[in-house]
């Protein structure tokens, strides 16, 4: 009996959920700004995913004493760096490393804010209160020098760059999550599954949580931008990521000393991060219009 | 309506935040000679405290400071400065005596006596170049001193020659406040220390009453930028009118632009040596003679400079010390063969194979990466052991990673990339080579070694001295315990119209009479 | 000014501010206890890592006396003691205050944060309202991809092409440094400012469509008032007061964003001052830097929000009226601390 009727509870919200996507996709296909965004994305990712099938590793990596710092040329079409590499094809690799920080930054702050904002704003009283109070506590300090902080607390690795990245923007979406389940946990529907005596981290994360995906997607795509540049920017402090390996920061800063005459090593990478950061934003713009059409007028 | 009050208020909140604490910049008031009154260099290397014996970057020593003696770069000879005398007054260098120069006044009015100079080899923040080594002092008067060493060290003098080992300090004005009062000195130039920002801007003002060539400049400013590209607009645009280390990419267009001016060092002596060490205490190579030969014999210097992008680099010999010492070790004393062959290399790899009883595995090298010129020293490190079959790591750090990873204690590396400046070759073989200095960072802990340092430091006949040194470096050398792999060498570029700067290669450009012509 | 007055004597808002200002404590002890263990438990935080010619006995009384000899606990305490008093330590590196350091380059700090609120804010309103007027047109979509674009350039970037541009080839500015008085706070300020143009323009825009379509404004227009003077009377006076309540987390970002700023154009502030202790290790000073900061922007952003309490008598009246209107209050303290 009990489970007929939570089976019905659940086709219903599925069911309103998938019209509901092909109605933003309407929305969100009239955004032209947002559709060419998504178009740099799709591109970017498919460098990304195959770039080890075609891109040949020697180009990227070999030493050519030689060949050191080519203006652009036919031969390469982004001129050399000082070990006389290819810039063109260290850019093009670059693809995978930076999306890739962009990705498991937002993941991990995704991974531990939600399920903490989910919580603070479903239980309410003393947990929320604790929990925001020390939200504010981390917050009160700038993103990029709490980045800054974990970097230099973890050791300056890579990987390490992704998690204080990652970490650093935890609260926002302890923040973003919270409010919208706020909006949702006195819904009728949930009233409704509480009557069924379900567990209440089971209506957390099967139905308070779906519906409240709109405003965490969009922060999601906005932060990937955020966090690319964020990573960027420390490698360029000389905290993040190191010059030999190609990561569009790394290459910034490797070419910020030859910006006097050789200013096409700064030119590309720079342009490479500001094409695929724009197109993030575009694209969370985008889906915030889309998916919210209150917001937009 | 009450709303409206809001937008006034706000900007006015931002606009207190722009003009807070509102930048004074006093204009040059124009002077009676043809020169301007304020000097500008930038730097790149940041000096980090006002006591001179803990400076990392003494460069504002001389500037500050006077030595005792001073050692003149040209004709080789000591000088006086502050003493006007000195002898040794036994024959194993643990005493001398002084005679100091009268009526020389510190920063602060306080005259200069023999109660400074045992202060200033003394005290809590003394170098521990001098400080190791002194014992006690006896006072004969105001401007006589003996000063007596735990153990001989015919180099004391050198070092006394030194301001980051010696700066005089003022005993009085550090002991009335130990925090700032290491900042008085008596040397040509006094801190500003209202203009001065600590890890950035270092202002100082003409010091009215130097005993020695007062400096033409009226204020002197010093800023620290650490991009090289940063330097040279900031030098293009006037910001500044000399600055040190341009980019090697760079120096075809200062030579070519008619405002700017560059300068290397070359002639005055190396600046310093690159070189690739092996970890002496737990790295592979610490028990593997042959591997470390196979990895100096892989080596092509050649590449190693040329992607160094260092113009005036000088391609080392396989001897420490650069040409201007006497204790330099001619290569025709070297035992072994370790020049560039990969033939021979790669059968050197089979024998430290063997005697490894298997593969070697990975290798890792570390060096200050945080600088391109170490970063693709590594890389040329990495591709030549490729070369011969081993396989390299490149673990990428900065100098406090450094220090961590050559932790006497707990060393974690095989092969380390670094430099040493050469400015005296007392020092640096010290450094280098004795146990638990923070210099030898191969961590080299060996008794001959020590024992040939310990003797020569304490015998003051030049040329027994140069023969144990010289069997130091054919040890270091054979036993490929550090592989030299280059001198690199030191420049800067100023502005036309500027004068007095000294470039020099052996240590840090010399601002102390630099002016600019209006 | 009678009307400032007249609020300051109000009751419920000493209230308020008074509950605002303790709100600060828990947010400075907590702050502190965060950055002193993460800073204190850094890689190669030991004071070995300073100076390669300490003698041992030398090292030891480093050691001792900056108390790592003991347990983090114990250093945490004593540094407490020390905040309390005005004492952040001394620095490892430049072996003096803490505090002195921070404050030398405080100004610095706020004049670029502040230079840089003011470029944001020239550049962003009127785009904002040149979009919102021209609605769903191209120039509509052109302006925002305009604004996104400063968001999207990486800032260092953008600040080495200006210096490049701006000093190397025209003359026209320092490219760094702080000798040079305002000049010297052109390239840093416009290269910090774009970066936090996307957000005010967006506001800006946002509660500009909302005006426009206020029946005041219909009514304005239907009186034959020209357009032109709607907007400048009538729209933008009502369409700032969203945009003025994200000036403090504008500032908040700016403070952040100028250590970036600051490495590039050689700026002397406290970014510039982190960094080069972070990468000396110099972790009292970082410490220090970092709670500084916190409590910076926690102030502004107190600043901010009375000042907006002061002018919306409604928000004023929740935060006096105890628990009932708890969650309100959060969204409105934490709006402004997302940074």
């Amino acid at each position: 009996m009990t489970k007929t009727v939570g089976a019905s509870i659940d086709t219903g919200t599925f069911t309103k959920k998938k019209s509901q996507w092909v109605e933003v996709w309407g929305r969100f296909k009239k955004n032209k700004g947002a559709m060419i965004g998504l178009f740099v994305l799709i591109i970017l990712i498919g460098i990304a995913l195959t770039e080890g099938l075609w891109i040949p590793e020697e180009k990227v990596s070999t030493i050519v004493v030689a060949d050191r710092l080519q203006h652009p040329s036919r031969a390469h079409w982004f001129g050399t760096d000082e070990m006389g590499r290819d810039i063109f094809w260290r850019t093009l690799y670059a693809t995978r490393f930076s999306l890739t920080i962009g990705f498991v930054a937002v993941v991990v702050s995704a991974v531990i804010g939600i399920p903490i904002g989910a919580v603070a704003g479903y239980v309410g009283g003393k947990v929320e209160s604790i929990v925001m109070r020390l939200t504010d506590i981390f917050s009160a300090i700038p993103t990029i020098l709490m980045a800054i902080a974990i970097v230099s607390l973890l050791g300056r690795t890579t990987f390490n760059l992704m998690l204080a990245v990652g970490i650093s923007s935890v609260p926002l979406f302890i923040r973003v999550t919270r409010a919208s389940v706020l909006t949702v946990k006195n819904e009728e529907y949930i009233e409704a599954v509480k009557a069924l005596g379900k567990s209440d981290l089971y209506i957390v994360f099967r139905h308070v949580l779906p519906n409240c995906l709109s405003p965490i997607i969009v922060q999601v795509t906005l932060r990937i931008a955020s966090a690319i540049i964020s990573s960027s920017s420390l490698s360029f402090l000389g905290l993040g990521i190191k010059p030999p390996t190609p990561e569009w920061g790394a290459l910034l800063t490797a070419g910020k000393e030859y910006i006097m005459g050789y200013s096409y090593m700064c030119l590309y990478p720079g342009l490479a991060i500001m094409i695929t950061v724009l197109a993030f934003n575009l694209v969370g713009d985008g889906l915030r219009d889309s998916l919210d059409p209150k917001l937009k007028h | 309506m009450k709303k409206r009050f809001l937008v006034p208020l706000l900007m006015l909140f931002v606009a207190s935040l722009v003009f807070a604490g509102g930048a004074k910049e006093s204009s040059d008031a124009s002077g009676d000679s043809g020169y301007r009154d304020h000097f500008v260099a930038a730097i790149n290397t940041m000096p980090v405290t006002l006591h001179p014996g803990d400076n990392d970057a003494p460069i504002v020593n001389d500037l500050v400071y006077d030595e005792l003696i001073r050692y003149n770069k040209v004709t080789k000879e000591f000088e006086p400065s502050l003493a006007v005398k000195w002898e040794w007054i036994d024959d194993t260098a643990t005493a001398f005596r002084m005679e100091l120069r009268q009526g020389v006044k510190f920063h602060n009015g306080n005259p200069f006596t023999a109660e400074d100079v045992e202060y200033t080899l003394s005290n809590k923040g003394a170098n521990s170049n001098v400080k190791s080594a002194f014992d006690h002092a006896v006072i004969i008067d105001d401007y006589t001193i003996e000063v007596y060493l735990k153990n001989g060290d015919a180099d004391y003098f050198s070092k006394l020659s030194n301001t980051l080992y010696a700066g005089v300090l003022n005993k009085a004005s550090v002991l009335a406040d130990p925090d700032n009062g290491t900042a008085i000195g008596t040397g040509p130039w006094k801190y500003d220390m209202k203009g001065t920002l600590m890890g950035d801007t270092y202002k100082f003002v003409r010091n009215e009453e130097y005993w020695g060539k007062k400096p033409i400049t009226k204020q002197l400013t010093l800023r620290y930028i650490s991009s090289a590209s940063s330097r040279l607009i900031a030098l293009q645009n006037d910001e500044v009118q000399a600055i040190m280390e341009p980019n090697a990419a760079d120096v075809d267009k200062i030579k070519n632009d008619p405002r700017l001016e560059y300068h290397s060092g070359t002639g005055v002596g190396p600046a310093k040596l690159y070189y690739v060490g092996f970890n002496m205490i737990n790295g592979k190579g610490a028990k593997n003679i042959y591997l470390r030969q196979a990895i100096a014999r892989a080596l092509n210097l050649a590449d190693i400079i040329a992607t160094s992008g260092d113009l005036n680099a000088v391609e080392a010999d396989g001897s420490f010390w650069g040409a201007n010492t006497a204790f330099r070790a001619p290569t025709s004393a070297f035992k072994v063969d370790l020049s560039y062959n990969l033939e021979e290399a790669r059968a050197l790899v089979k024998k430290a194979e063997a005697l490894n009883g298997g593969p070697i595995g990975k290798l890792t090298i570390t060096g200050n990466t945080t600088k391109a010129i170490n970063m693709s020293m590594c890389l040329v490190v990495q591709q030549a052991c490729k070369a011969i079959g081993l396989d390299v790591d490149i673990e990428e750090t900065d100098s406090a990673g450094i220090k961590a990873k050559t932790d006497w204690n707990n060393p974690n590396f095989d092969i380390i990339q670094y430099n040493v400046p050469l400015e005296d070759w007392a020092s640096a073989v010290n450094r280098m080579f004795l146990p638990f200095s923070g210099n030898n960072r191969a961590l080299l802990n060996d008794d001959y070694v020590t024992n040939l340092i310990t003797k020569a430091a304490a015998i003051t006949n030049d040329a027994e001295r140069a023969r144990m040194y010289q069997d130091l470096q054919v040890y270091i050398h054979d036993n490929a315990i550090y592989v030299p792999a280059y001198y690199g060498s030191r420049d800067g570029a100023q502005r036309k119209g500027v004068e007095g700067v000294v470039w020099s290669n052996d240590g840090y450009p010399e601002f102390a009479y630099a002016t600019v012509r209006k | 000014m009678q009307f400032a007055s007249s609020i300051i004597r109000n009751d419920n808002m000493h209230k308020y501010i008074l509950r605002r200002v303790l709100l600060l404590i828990p947010i400075i002890l907590g702050v502190s206890l965060l950055v002193f263990v993460m800073t204190d438990s850094a890689e190669g935080n030991v004071l070995q890592l300073i100076g390669d010619d300490y003698t041992p006995q030398q090292m030891a009384e480093l050691m001792h006396e900056y108390g790592y000899d003991r347990s983090v606990l114990y250093r945490y305490g004593n540094y407490m003691k020390g905040l309390v008093r005005g004492n952040l330590g001394k620095s490892f590196i430049y072996k003096r205050p803490v505090l002195e350091l921070y404050l030398q380059r405080l100004p610095a700090t706020l004049k670029l944060a502040g230079a840089s609120i003011l470029v944001a804010i020239v550049l962003s309103i009127p785009l904002g309202i040149k979009a919102a007027r021209s609605h769903g047109t191209l120039i509509d979509n052109g302006s925002m991809v305009l604004a996104l674009l400063g968001l999207s350039m990486p800032n260092y970037w953008l600040g080495l092409m200006l210096a490049v541009l701006f000093s190397q080839k025209l003359h026209w500015f320092p490219s760094g440094g702080n000798l040079a008085g305002w000049k010297s706070l052109v390239l840093p300020a416009i290269t910090l400012g774009t970066g936090l143009m996307a957000t005010m323009t967006r506001t800006t825009r946002s509660s500009m469509l909302d005006v426009i379509r206020q029946d005041y404004l219909r009514t304005a227009r239907a009186k034959g008032v020209p357009e032109k003077v709607v907007i400048r009377k009538h729209g933008l006076r009502n369409a700032l007061i969203p945009i003025i309540t994200i000036i403090g987390t504008e500032l908040g970002k700016a403070l952040g964003g100028a250590v970036v700023t600051e490495n590039v154009f050689s700026y002397p502030g406290v970014g510039r001052l982190i960094i080069e202790a972070v990468n000396q290790r110099d972790t009292i000073t970082v410490t220090g830097c970092l709670i500084m900061t916190a409590v910076l922007v926690a102030v502004i952003q107190l600043f901010v929000d009375i000042l907006y309490a002061v002018v919306d008598p409604r928000l004023r009246a929740q935060y006096t009226t105890g628990r009932r209107k708890r969650g309100k209050k959060q969204q409105i303290t934490t709006q402004g601390a997302v940074v």
